[in-house]
């Protein structure tokens, strides 16, 4: 029988993840409660283009995004981060539930949505898995 | 009608021509020719009798004074045998005068004027003929009749409803008569004991009857013109329909003056334009006050009857002044409708406004909140039912929120979501399955999109609250210039706009944008709300 790669399965999930949303404020508070939950914030981006710069400067695993941006919507940016060559994985996050967007959500290339007020390491960690 | 002095006037020299009559009549026959003389008498007093009446009715024309001076003329020939002297000689050389003042009078009709200056030359040709002995003199002047009438028939004469029909009838007779009176004499056997001067006693005679009658005539007309005043209606074009009968002119056209544009525009609100006069058609300018009403354009020949003209004008003025009452209230329905529209879009914005600082203010403010609980909660290492507690308050709190700016303002402004997916959004939300089609184009205009989003946001509320149905579906269909929504349910139906459902305001909401909404819900089942909306053509 086939051996397990086990290099690979040793192999730490990347965590490095940048969020995305157009108050500082919040930005902050979702660092510290990420960071305490062990995620490993790379970065901050106001707006839709400076989060495709980011990207393309960090490479993070993970992109934390707003749906309401001030230049563009969650929706749009996330149609182009997953045009990238090595996309990373994008949740978006609004401070309104999900069925405020019918099928939108379901219509993109990110792994999930997160509302605002449930946002947690764990809530992403699960989307994650 | 003339005034008291200018009757008298009138009257005055209608008896004189009378007296003349009976002083010519006697100087111009002799005793044994009784029966010629009150023949001539007779024929003189009805040409001056006509000319008298067609003077006093229609004082604007100058018929009825041609026709007495034609009278006055007849008679003329009698002084020929009242010696010797001047008198007979000037007499005998004027004694055909009255076919030249006839045939004036017939080629003038129905004004007794005319600016026409080859109809002058005709006229003046005629009276240059009168001074020719017959038969020369006579031909001539038959000749001139038929020329004029050949000049002046192109001007709408030949129309059926038109006054100068009358002069197309006796004109070719008095002529004709002219001729038999020439000719007649020279073909009639010896021996046929006939006076042919009866002929063109009694074509001049029919001249002056015809011309007085539909003098008369059309100066009933006039009367009847402000009758029809009570019938006017601008609104279906009566006015110029009921005018253009009344005068007896198909091509009247009727303009009203506008002030604030200084132009006078058709019922349409079409400019009209004014004749400069070299292209046959006539304009008279109403006034009121100093100040023009309204202006008729027209054929030159209904220009020349003042009494038509002054009845016409009193009509016109009536209706100009019901026209522009009405579109005057037109207008203030329009400010209305205007005003009604801004008063929406000012509340709307204000919701707006009020939803942007709920938006930007208050929400991310709980979701730092949140996400600060969130942190505490993390750093605690250990459940603690306190921060679960706040986080589950806070929850609430947002969702009540929510709420609150969903009602305040639809979503459906903002977020690029458009109005299809605002259904869409609606549609997810609904407790009752709902099926969503649509077959129209994104509407561009924020009022339409929103106005669509309350009816289909009320009615599936009415459906989840009162219709207790299974499905709804929703149909949004375009069509050039008009966006049509249904929405159906197959509940328990007999619902009404007006009875609590919140409809009615929204119904009103269409009705300001110039749509409409009806609603179809028998007491036998089922509900169908139809909203119609017009948009931007291609939107």
């Amino acid at each position: 029988m086939r051996q397990p790669n086990l290099r690979c399965i040793m192999r730490p999930v990347d965590r490095t993840i940048l969020i995305v949303d157009d108050h500082a404020a919040f930005r902050r508070s979702a660092r510290a409660l990420l960071q305490a939950e062990g995620l490993d914030v790379v970065g901050e981006a106001a707006d839709g283009a400076q989060a495709i710069a980011e990207v393309e400067r960090l490479a993070p695993a993970i992109v934390l995004l707003d749906i309401q941006l001030p230049d563009s919507d969650g929706f749009a940016i996330a149609a182009k981060l997953g045009a990238c060559a090595d996309p990373p994985r994008v949740i978006l996050i609004s401070s309104r539930d999900a069925t405020e967007y019918g099928d939108r959500i379901a219509a993109t290339d990110a792994l999930g949505f997160i509302a605002k007020s449930r946002l947690s390491g764990a809530a992403i960690m699960a989307l994650l898995d | 009608m003339l005034g008291p002095l200018a009757e008298r006037r009138a009257i005055f020299i209608g008896v004189a021509v009378a007296v003349e009559g009976v002083v010519s009549v006697r100087i111009g026959f002799a005793p044994f020719e009784q029966r010629q003389a009150l023949l001539a008498l007779l024929t003189g007093w009805l040409v001056g009798g006509c000319g008298l009446l067609g003077w006093l009715r229609v004082p604007g024309s100058r018929t009825g004074p041609l026709l007495i001076i034609a009278a006055a003329a007849w008679f003329i020939g009698g002084f020929r045998w009242v010696g010797a002297g001047a008198i007979p000689t000037v007499a005998g050389a004027l004694s055909l005068l009255y076919a030249a003042v006839a045939t004036h009078a017939v080629l003038t009709y129905p004004s007794g004027s005319t600016s026409d200056r080859r109809l002058t030359a005709v006229i003046v040709a005629g009276y240059g003929a009168s001074l020719i002995a017959p038969p020369i003199g006579p031909l001539l002047i038959a000749a001139a009749v038929l020329g004029g009438l050949a000049l002046a028939a192109p001007n709408g004469a030949l129309d059926r409803n038109s006054r100068p029909w009358t002069a197309l009838i006796v004109g070719p007779i008095f002529a004709t008569a002219l001729v038999a009176g020439q000719i007649l004499p020279v073909v009639v056997p010896d021996g046929v004991r006939f006076d042919v001067r009866i002929i063109t006693q009694v074509a001049f005679m029919l001249v002056a009857v015809g011309l007085s009658g539909a003098l008369v005539r059309e100066s009933g007309r006039g009367a009847r013109v402000t009758d029809l005043v009570v019938d006017l209606d601008p609104s279906r074009g009566g006015l110029t329909r009921a005018l253009a009968s009344a005068i007896g002119d198909p091509t009247l056209e009727v303009g009203y003056w506008l002030p604030e544009q200084s132009r006078f525009v058709d019922r349409s609100g079409r400019p009209v334009d004014v004749p400069d006069g070299r292209d046959g058609r006539a304009r008279t300018v109403i006034e009121h006050a100093g100040n023009p009403v309204a202006i008729l354009i027209h054929d030159p020949a209904v220009t020349t009857d003042p009494a038509i003209r002054a009845a016409t004008a009193r009509a016109a003025e009536l209706a100009a002044v019901n026209a522009r009452l009405q579109s005057e209230a037109r207008s203030q329905v329009a400010l209305v409708d205007a005003s009604r529209r801004r008063l929406m879009q000012v509340a709307d914005e204000e919701r707006r406004s009020l939803d942007q600082r709920l938006r930007q203010g208050i929400e991310p403010k709980l979701d730092v909140l949140a996400t600060a609980i969130g942190v505490a909660s993390a750093c605690s290492g250990e459940p603690d039912p306190a921060l679960a507690g706040a986080i589950e308050q806070l929850e609430l709190t947002r969702r009540d929120l929510a709420g609150l700016t969903e009602d305040i303002h639809p979503r459906v402004f903002f977020d690029g979501v458009g109005l299809r997916g605002a259904l869409e959004v609606l549609a997810t939300r609904s407790p009752v399955p709902v099926v969503l089609a649509w077959d129209a184009d994104e509407p561009d205009e924020l009022d339409v999109r929103t106005a669509m989003y309350f009816v289909c946001s009320e009615a599936l509320a009415n459906v989840a609250k009162h219709a207790d149905a299974t499905l709804v579906r929703i149909h949004v269909t375009g069509e050039i210039g008009l966006l049509t929504l249904q929405v159906e349910d197959d509940g328990r139906g007999g619902a009404g706009i007006g009875d609590g459902t919140g409809l009615q305001g929204v119904r009103d909401r269409l009705e300001t944008l110039g749509g409409r909404l009806d609603i179809v819900s028998p007491s036998a089942g089922g509900t169908r709300l139809i909203a119609i909306l017009p948009v931007e053509p291609g939107a």
